[in-house]
């Protein structure tokens, strides 16, 4: 045989087996006939015998051309079996598919969200570089960066390629139209070129417009170029009135562009530098910077020190010493607290989804029980185990795949609920959706999951004595050779209970400390109060003006008229609205305390009315009266945190404390009321009657209605009753929305409720999930075991003593389960301890009541199944062999 | 393989077996194309319906001692496939032809 037919049977081996013979003879009899022409025409010669050899080499990549046929062959042959097999019990088809769809799609929304706002990188050039600039300062509590701050990094800060500035604020958009007041940016004007963004339309600012007493201009965004203006190019070059001001419109902004949510508008910045520099400022800001290239944060860091300490050299009386540089990139700062909770929220839903695979697996290693007969068969006429593995692989990637099919259509839409459900403030949250990412993570979750839930059934089930089987009797035989089955599933299902336990636990904790949240005293009572921010164009109403604070009169004389309201007052910050004023306390009569030590307190302005219209006490003293005018002596109401950190021992009445060049007699002492949050302490705080104090620019309009009149519908018509009093006062003017204060207090603890939300829900699906797998474990049992059942019966043994023994089965796993669990969730649940409150994150009570209904919860799922073993009737059981 | 989308190589091929060429090693005589293209195109060809194979008689194999030859015909499908690939590589006949004209039976 020559070597070129030895070199075809070789790569004959490739071939598929289904054509392999006629493959061979086609190349062997070419060949041969060949070889037996050449020899007749005497041209056999070691040339043309090369010529041979090459061209039977040839046949290897006809060879290569045939094996997709081969795959083809054996996939179709899995794929219509699977297909046949899952059709032919629709039941377990559908539950496994869905209980599959319900952790992938879980997985799938979630991801999405997390991809929006953890993943995908800022839409900015080079956004990696990208950091936000403050000072941190520890008295307060808090990082801030002002006009002065700005300034100095700006001219002195070698690191950066850009350093940028912006505030928002409002403007009030007149003239066309319906008077509208408009979120805005003042913007430095380098920010655009900062972020590596231009004006889809016109141009970005220029230094002058950037400069103080420089030319007004305006850069619109494309939602309120269209919404307003009708997406006509020609407003490039108008002029439109803001605020009372005439303004350019200079550019149009891309209509993808975000920054900071919804602004409609930008403004420049121009400081005033002098002012700013010189008088330091209170004008607060954020700043936004370019690292130039190689520079670390580490380093930015450093060289902001430097102008810091050169800074506090230079002028020593800053009221800030202990202050340090904070350099955060930007994609950071804008993500803030809300990554623990996503991440903990996407850990919640992988265990959803193990535990969704355990109980896929747990449904198919209960059917293989049931197929062992069918795996002898085609192992006896052949099947390696290879492919009974690939077989039964292939049915539980169907069913992942249907899930997964399932699972991303409920994703798109759960993905539309969390980001209407979502609270404010999770940056870019809006942005979540099906992209091509998550569609790929989908596909691989489908496909791990797939797998996951197979892989020990299938080897489980291949595991076939071919002898052993066949010769057993149909139902005996399943039974006995499905021992394997027997110590698996148990396994899944203890690791269900422990994976279930661990979710709940973390599902407890969270509703507790948000029960504990709520429980919190607030200091003030939410039932039927209205709330109503005045914030009156401050081109008719200049800051400081005596007309501005006879417009707050007037509003609160007009509301306190209507009639369904009980009381009316005016107040520079409500509740849960977020930080005050912040002034350094001086005590008169008593040492001073060091400059740069003076305890910071926080400072509200009230009209008489306040506590009686906010439902808080008042501790001691007397509440601010009509006579406390500007020229009456200068009072002030102390929260009791105050006085019982300043006046431990004695009545802080009569007491003048002072603040800065003002100087106040307390008059009262009122209760505590939460200002920065549920969650957060109380700090010291002074009350100034308002009508001493006419320098600040917004106040919100606080009223009462009656007791009658707190039910929904009553509150509505006040509301719109209250908004248009106020409207009458100067109609061209935007009136902001009316908020109840129990809608105040609902939105300060949204972010808290919608974790614990989404948690819960989870925890719950995964209860569920898990019921049902207890439930069919022990279903299981009772059907495999119904002869050993019909034997102890026939034998004597009570229905009670068979119920007993079912139940304990299923009992003794869930107590190993949850046993587990519980060492798991002491270790898991460390991660969450920033997202509660008041509650340890191993907290007995919530662990303890946890495992006792998941118990509980077990013990139902098996005693039901449980009680059909005693349904058995030892005649028929016994038959049935 | 679709319609109208017989790649060069599956025309030319087409066109020996048409040309009366019926033997693969003949084809790849014929075509100057290599056997790992002229094999794997008559394997689509076939798939497609445009050839169809058959084994020679047993009696002729047996006589040269070697095992029976598979040949290849065209199918009616066959022929108007290669009517159009004709149309569009208009060289293809042509170079056929040439190539009939330079072939020399001794060759391997």
């Amino acid at each position: 045989m020559g070597l070129h037919r030895w070199l075809i049977a070789v790569i004959g081996v490739v071939v598929p087996r289904r054509l392999r013979a006629d493959w061979r003879q086609e190349w062997e009899a070419e060949l041969r006939h060949r070889e037996r022409m050449l020899a007749e025409w005497d041209r056999l010669d070691w040339r043309n015998k090369l010529e041979l050899l090459r061209r039977s080499a040839s046949a290897f990549w006809d060879a290569l051309c045939l094996q997709p046929e081969r795959w083809e062959d054996e996939m179709f042959q899995d794929l219509r079996y699977g297909i046949r097999m899952l059709r032919k019990s629709p039941g377990f088809t559908i539950v496994a598919a869905l209980t599959l769809a319900l952790g992938i799609g879980a997985n799938t929304a979630i991801f999405s969200v997390v991809n929006a706002v953890l993943l995908r990188p800022l839409p900015y050039r080079e956004p990696d570089r990208l950091v936000t600039l403050s000072l941190y300062r520890p008295r307060e509590g808090a990082s801030v960066a002002t006009g002065a701050d700005f300034l100095r990094w700006r001219d002195q800060a070698k690191v950066f390629e850009q350093i940028a500035g912006y505030k928002f604020d409002t403007a009030d958009l007149t003239g066309s139209g319906e008077p509208e007041r408009l979120n805005a940016a003042l913007v430095s004007s380098n920010l655009f070129a900062t972020l590596g963004v231009a004006p889809a339309l016109g141009r970005a600012f220029t230094p002058e417009e950037d400069s103080y007493g420089g030319p007004l201009s305006v850069i619109l965004s494309d939602g309120l170029w269209r919404r307003r203006f009708g997406g006509d190019p020609q407003v490039i070059g108008r002029a439109i009135t803001l605020g009372g001001q005439s303004r350019t419109v200079v550019g149009i902004m891309p209509p993808e562009f975000r920054f900071h949510g919804e602004t409609e508008l930008w403004l420049p910045l121009a400081l005033n530098v002098t002012q700013h520099l010189l008088q330091g400022s209170t004008f607060r800001m954020s700043v936004l910077a370019h690292l130039k290239p190689g520079v670390t944060m580490e380093a930015a860091r450093a060289d902001l020190s430097v102008i810091l300490e050169r800074h506090l050299q230079a002028s020593p009386r800053s009221y800030f010493p202990d202050s340090h540089v904070r350099v955060i990139g930007l994609s950071e700062s804008l993500v803030g607290n809300a990554r623990l909770a996503l991440l903990v929220i996407f850990g919640a839903v992988a265990f959803v989804l193990l535990i969704a695979c355990a109980n896929v697996a747990n449904l198919l290693l209960a059917r293989s029980a049931a197929r062992q007969k069918e795996m002898a068969i085609r192992a006896a006429i052949g099947a390696g185990r290879l492919r009974l593995v690939r077989q039964l692989l292939t049915e539980s990637l169907l069913l992942s795949l249907a899930g997964g099919v399932a699972g991303l259509l409920a994703a798109k839409w759960g993905v539309k609920m969390l980001v209407a459900m979502s609270p404010a403030g999770i940056a870019r949250i809006d942005e979540s959706g099906v992209d091509g990412r998550v569609f790929g993570f989908t596909c691989v979750v489908a496909i791990l999951t797939g797998l996951m839930a197979g892989v020990f059934p299938a080897l489980q089930a291949s595991k076939t004595n071919v002898n052993e089987t066949l010769k057993a009797q149909s139902t005996v035989g399943a039974g006995r050779s499905g021992r394997g089955g027997r110590r698996t599933l148990p396994a899944l299902m203890v690791a269900e209970i422990a994976l279930s336990l661990v979710l709940l636990v973390g599902a407890g904790l969270m509703i507790r400390s948000f029960l504990r949240l709520m429980a919190v005293p607030k200091g003030f009572n939410t039932d039927g109060v209205l709330t109503l921010a005045l914030d009156p164009s401050r081109a008719n109403y200049p800051p400081g003006a005596p007309r501005r604070h006879a417009y707050f009169r007037e509003a609160l004389a007009r509301v306190q008229a209507l009639p369904g309201v009980q009381s009316a007052s005016l107040v520079g910050f409500l509740p849960l609205g977020g930080p005050q004023l912040r002034m350094f306390l001086q005590i008169e009569g008593r040492a001073p305390f060091e400059r740069g030590k003076e305890p910071i307190v926080e400072v509200n302005h009230i009209s008489p009315d306040y506590f009686q219209t906010i439902g808080a006490q008042l501790r001691a003293g007397r509440p601010f009266a009509a006579q406390d005018g500007p020229d009456a002596p200068q009072v002030a109401i102390i929260n009791e945190t105050l006085a019982r950190r300043f006046f431990p021992n004695e009545n802080p009445i009569g007491h003048r404390l002072s603040f800065g060049s003002i100087t106040k007699t307390v008059v009262g002492v009122a209760g505590d009321t939460r200002h920065l949050g549920l969650d957060q302490e109380i700090n010291p705080e002074v009350y100034f009657p308002y009508m001493q104090h006419s320098e600040f620019v917004t106040m919100k309009l606080v009223a009462r209605v009656a007791s009658d009149q707190s039910n929904p519908a009553s509150l509505s018509s006040l509301s719109g009753a209250m908004r248009n009093q106020v409207r009458e006062i100067e109609p061209n003017d935007p009136v902001n929305q009316v908020v109840t204060m129990g809608e105040r207090l609902s939105n300060s603890v949204a972010q808290r409720r919608f974790q614990t939300l989404l948690l819960g829900v989870f925890a719950g699906v995964a209860l569920v999930i898990a019921t049902v797998g207890i439930y069919g474990v022990i279903s299981f049992a009772v059907s495999q075991r119904t002869q050993e059942i019909g034997i102890r019966m026939a034998l004597g043994a009570q229905a009670g003593d068979v119920l007993r023994m079912m139940v304990w089965r299923g009992m003794s796993l869930t107590l190993i389960g949850v046993a587990l669990g519980v060492a798991a969730a002491l270790a898991l649940t460390r991660v969450m301890k920033n997202l509660l409150f008041n509650v340890s994150a191993t907290d007995p009570a919530t662990f303890t009541l946890i495992a006792l209904l998941l118990v509980g919860v077990a013990f139902i799922a098996s005693y039901v199944p449980a009680r059909r073993a005693t349904k058995v009737d030892p005649l028929i059981a016994l038959r049935s062999e | 393989m679709g319609k109208g989308f017989l790649s060069y190589a599956a025309a030319a091929v087409l066109q020996a077996v048409s040309s009366g060429y019926q033997y693969g090693f003949d084809i790849i005589d014929i075509t100057g194309l290599p056997g790992g293209t002229v094999y794997p195109a008559l394997r689509r060809l076939e798939g497609a319906g445009y050839v169809t194979s058959k084994w020679e008689k047993h009696s002729i194999a047996l006589a040269e001692q070697r095992p029976p030859r598979k040949y290849y015909e065209m199918t009616r499908a066959g022929h108007e496939a290669l009517a159009e690939a004709v149309k569009r590589y208009r060289l293809l006949e042509q170079t056929l032809l040439d190539k009939k004209r330079d072939q020399k039976p001794s060759r391997a």
